[in-house]
């Protein structure tokens, strides 16, 4: 079959292989790069111009009838809609990617279908329809409910209207909903995260991504901080926040499954595991990433170059080490670790058993330092280790 | 056509000497040499305006990093004068900063003139004294070249009369007056290098004898020796020997620079260009050797050697380790290689507890120090780490001997020791009168004795300082710049030994006494010294997985102690999605960061620590 001509072109000659990996149920990321205004801390692509939106969602549609047919109409195990401020989305053109995704790909098997929402941009109205379109998990920007904290972050919403909104999304039918929290905030207090989390406890979340405020790109809150007028606190104490955070999870009914992923039993994120596990997923909208087969590529981040399929893919191709030390490398991350028995069943398949004795040799000095632990066939982070994961995953690159 | 690929040999008739003129241009830096150099290839059309670059001859990334010249380069031109005749002028730019002064000895050499360029904004400074100095010392014709007159600050009538009170001994009567950057008047400067300039002398039909005053090595070509022929002739197919080393070889190629490598039938009398011959010990070739033919049926060795250069006394010492072990033995190559062509840095081995295997290193002077490294890490592919610098001290034993130690670490147990002394120099400042004071307070503060203090015109004031070496290598220079604005400028050379009251500085990592870090300072600084260096170590050793506690000490004595604290976190908790290559990336950088750091113990230390005692308050 002939590459539609919606798909970069480098991508064309790896078609009959990537078919072949996507004989396993996939998971489909959708990104949707428009936000009301932006951030302080944002590094995420995304833009204010709506202008562009029309092209985007155009663009979309196409991409998602364009590897429909490419890969022969798979399976989606997965889908998640991200940004940006998905939220934002019109009911109809919700409808329009829905529609579009059910008659691309094989949905019976869904698992599950998660909407990102901002808590500034959602009311009954539309997490309803939404829900009726078939999304069934919603993940809503909390952040914090503090709102001197949330002004700083730039969020276009206060406590008040995240805590409205995830009463909607219950009321509209989501029995999934997952919330984002930040630490790390300047000014942030303990007490303050602690209260925040027994908070989105009481409000029934399902599920908590607890991210740690990272200024690694120029942004106005950066700007901020290096012009002296706000401080960051400690690395110390962001640490001790999330370790006190993290120790109060279970409490909650919340139990951390990844560094920065808390559910209640059975709720953990179906499509992030699949980035943890390394099952396959397509990303499609500018800057998804895509993992299939050996492949993985990022399409480009240039809003309106991607909409008019002109952008930069970012390709790269897997061998078979690379591969295997992704295995470790993304699945430490998870709580429940890496069964290093089959690891060097793997490895030992792939003549690869060398490349694993050295990590092994590597890691020990992180086993003394109390940082790995070895547990029957499982490899797994201590608490310690996931906030000093960094280093040890660096063996693997 | 030849099999080498760069075209026909020119065929030209041997030169006459009569025409041909061999100079260098020398000045303080940044006083316009390379600048003015490029002038004179465009107006001889040597290189051809779509080629031209500023500063063209400056053709190491390095140079062209800094904007400063660090080998001097050789480059031929071909100038019609005014009197009708063609000129072959063998140009030599060379360096202005002190600590390639060598390159300057070496370059004079193979002259018989040299244009001194001084800029007409600043006057006569430092190294516009020193190197004059050396190319009169070498009996050559200097005249001088007036710079940067398109500046408004430009003051030619003062700068005259500075050459004159200061140097006396060159004739400011012919000088030329330019902007080498606009190119204003820079013809005249070719129709004065014929006319001031004498040509060689030598017989082309005696037997050969040609300077070595320069050489590098390409990896596609082996050795290139850079030389000047004095007496014969020399063509390729021939055998040459060296005198010195005794190596013979058969020449393959000679040529000229134009300043591309150009191959030429033959080299005679007062030619400068390049030799080529298969040569595969690096040993055999050594600046300053004499070229000779061998014994052959129609080739006979001449009998005596040219005068060659003094070995030069390198006066700073560091050690330079592979951050990687296994690349000591690649290090080695380097160093041999890099030495070919920098003659001035001496090396041997030397062993490490914290450090490994590596090399004790000789230099002269920081900035030397620092190209030296540098051009390691980049011609070579290597990563290096290099120890704080030090001098070398005389240490009189208590048994009545006598050693020399440039290596801190090395110094014999306390009871031992009779005791210490250390190198002073003579350091020559020259500034504008408004800068005296605080230069003044500087020297005293770095423990040094005022010898003369003139006035060598109505603005500008010339100091001269006996120092210390110890308290000159570190940051002295940065000082005595920022001290003056800009508005100073400085020059040593080497004076005598001094007895004073010296300690060993140790520095402690968990406990351990790290030799790669130990100091010998003088006992009145030692104090503040080893306190500020603890705090500089803070500042650049990284949080580790646990604390690490860095202590200074002078003997069993603890005299100032810091700690690095743990690291309670370095992760990725960010929402990336499934972007895993951005991860990756992140990670793998983070990686080669740590590359770059030697582990002493189970820290890692990074090669700034190394060089604390450089950024410390002194
Ligand atoms: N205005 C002006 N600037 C000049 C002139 N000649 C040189 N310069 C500038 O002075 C600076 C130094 O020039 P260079 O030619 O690199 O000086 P140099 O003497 O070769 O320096 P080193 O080799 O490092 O000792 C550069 O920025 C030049 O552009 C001139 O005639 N007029
Ligand atoms: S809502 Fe998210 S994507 Fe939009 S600006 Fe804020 S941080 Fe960026
Ligand atoms: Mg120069």
């Amino acid at each position: 079959m002939a590459a539609p001509d919606s798909l970069p072109a480098r991508l064309a000659p790896l078609l009959p292989a990537l078919r072949e990996a996507a004989r396993e149920p996939l998971g489909l990321y959708l990104h949707w790069p428009f936000c009301r205004d932006r951030c302080t801390y944002c590094s995420f692509v995304t833009t204010r111009d709506g202008g562009l939106e029309a092209a985007v969602l155009a663009r979309l549609l196409e991409e998602i009838r364009g590897w429909g047919r490419a890969l022969g109409s798979p399976a989606l195990d997965t889908l998640y809609l991200g940004g940006g401020t998905p939220s934002l989305l019109g009911l109809e053109a919700l409808g329009a990617l829905s529609r579009g995704i059910r008659a691309a790909f094989g949905t019976l098997g869904l698992a599950e279908a998660t909407l990102e929402a901002n808590p500034g941009t959602v009311d009954q109205d539309w997490l309803q329809g939404a829900r009726r379109l078939g999304w069934d998990r919603v993940s809503l920007g909390v952040q914090s409910f503090d709102d001197a904290l949330l002004a700083r972050l730039g969020r276009i919403h206060d406590g008040a209207a995240a805590e409205q909104a995830l009463r909607a999304a219950s009321a509209a039918g989501f029995a999934r909903r997952s919330a984002d929290l930040i630490l790390g905030i300047p000014g942030q207090r303990l007490s303050g995260v602690l209260e925040d989390a027994q908070r989105l406890a009481d409000l029934g979340v399902t599920h908590l991504s607890i991210y740690m405020l990272d200024l690694d790109k120029a942004c106005p809150l950066r700007a901020e901080v290096e012009a002296g007028r706000l401080a960051l606190p400690s690395e110390d104490d962001v640490a001790e926040c999330f370790e006190a955070l993290q120790a109060r999870l279970p409490a909650l009914g919340l139990e951390p499954y990844e560094i920065s992923n808390a559910a209640a039993p059975g709720e953990h994120s179906r499509h992030n595991l699949r980035y943890w596990e390394r099952r396959p997923y397509l990303g499609l909208g500018p800057s998804a990433a895509s993992h299939l087969g050996r492949w993985r590529w990022t399409a480009s981040p240039v809003i309106p170059a991607w909409a008019e399929g002109r952008g930069e893919t970012e390709l790269q191709e897997l061998d078979a080490a690379e591969e295997l030390g992704e295995v470790p490398l993304l699945g430490l991350r998870l709580h429940q670790g890496v069964d290093w028995d089959a690891l060097r069943a793997r490895a030992e398949r792939d003549g690869l058993l060398p490349l694993v004795d050295a990590w092994e040799q590597n890691l020990s000095t992180f086993h003394s330092q109390g940082l790995l632990l070895r547990e029957g066939p499982r490899l797994r982070l201590t608490p310690r280790g996931m906030l000093l994961s960094n280093p040890v995953l660096q063996v693997f690159v | 056509m030849d099999g080498t690929g760069k075209g026909p040999a020119r065929s030209i008739n041997l030169a006459d000497p009569r025409h041909i003129r061999n100079f260098s241009i020398i000045a303080h830096i940044d006083h316009g040499k390379s600048t003015l150099a490029d002038r004179l290839l465009e107006l001889t059309k040597t290189v051809a305006q779509r080629d031209m670059q500023e500063q063209i001859l400056d053709d190491m990334d390095l140079e062209r990093e800094r904007g400063i010249t660090i080998k001097a380069h050789a480059v031929t031109l071909k100038y019609p004068a005014l009197d009708g005749n063609t000129y072959t002028l063998n140009l030599i730019d060379t360096p202005g900063h002190v600590d390639f002064t060598y390159e300057v000895s070496r370059s004079l050499a193979a002259c018989e003139g040299a244009i001194l360029v001084v800029d007409s904004t600043q006057g006569v400074e430092a190294q516009t004294l020193a190197n004059t100095y050396l190319a009169l010392e070498n009996e050559l014709e200097v005249f001088p070249v007036l710079n940067k007159v398109d500046l408004p600050s430009s003051d030619p009538a003062r700068v005259l009369e500075q050459i004159d009170t200061v140097i006396g001994l060159v004739d400011t009567a012919h000088a030329v007056q330019v902007s080498a950057k606009t190119g204003q008047n820079c013809e005249a400067v070719l129709e004065q290098i014929v006319k001031c300039i004498p040509p060689p002398s030598g017989d082309p039909e005696a037997p050969l004898q040609a300077l070595v005053f320069d050489c590098y090595y390409d990896p596609y070509r082996g050795v290139v020796s850079l030389i000047r022929v004095v007496n014969g002739t020399l063509r390729p197919g021939e055998t040459v020997r060296f005198m010195a080393s005794g190596g013979e070889y058969r020449v393959d190629e000679v040529g000229i620079f134009d300043p591309k490598m150009d191959r030429q039938p033959s080299l005679s009398v007062g030619e400068v260009g390049y030799l080529i011959a298969s040569i595969k010990q690096l040993a055999d070739v050594k600046v300053g050797d004499t070229v000779t033919h061998g014994l052959t049926h129609n080739t006979k060795p001449a009998a005596d050697m040219l005068k060659g250069f003094k070995e030069i006394q390198p006066v700073v010492f560091a050690g330079i380790f592979p951050t990687n072990s296994d690349d000591f033995e690649n290090l080695r190559n380097a160093m041999e290689k890099l030495r070919l062509n920098d003659s001035s840095f001496t090396y041997e081995p030397e062993t490490s507890q914290a450090l490994g295997f590596g090399f004790r290193c000789g230099f002269l002077g920081l900035l030397h120090m620092e190209i030296v490294q540098e051009r390691l890490e980049r011609e070579f592919d290597l990563d290096l780490i290099t120890t704080a610098p030090s001098v070398r001290y005389k240490v009189h034993l208590t048994d009545g001997t006598l050693g020399e130690i440039d290596n801190p670490s090395r110094l014999p147990v306390l009871n031992k020791i009779a005791r210490i002394e250390e190198p002073f120099i003579e350091a020559t400042i020259l500034t504008r009168t408004d800068f005296v004071g605080p230069l003044l307070k500087l020297c005293e503060e770095r423990r040094g004795l005022q010898q003369r203090l003139e006035y060598v015109s109505s603005d500008r004031v010339m100091i001269v300082y006996d120092l210390p070496l110890n308290e000159v290598v570190l940051d002295f220079y940065d000082k005595l710049k920022s001290l003056s604005k800009g508005y100073a400028s400085f020059d040593y050379h080497m004076k005598d030994y001094r007895e004073s009251d010296l300690v060993k500085l140790d520095i402690l990592v968990n406990g351990d006494p790290v030799d790669a870090l130990a100091l010998l300072v003088h006992r009145s600084k030692s104090q503040s010294l080893g306190l500020s260096l603890c705090q500089r170590m803070k500042e650049v050793i990284p949080q580790q997985l646990f604390d690490v506690a860095v202590q200074a000490a002078i003997g069993s004595k603890i005299i100032a102690r810091t700690n690095v604290k743990a690291r309670r976190k370095d992760v990725l908790a960010k929402c990336y999605g499934g972007d895993v290559s951005r991860k990756k990336k992140l990670l793998a950088k983070q990686k080669e960061g740590k590359k770059r750091m030697k582990s002493i113990g189970s820290v890692e230390i990074p090669q700034e620590a190394f060089l604390a005692i450089l950024k410390v308050e002194n």
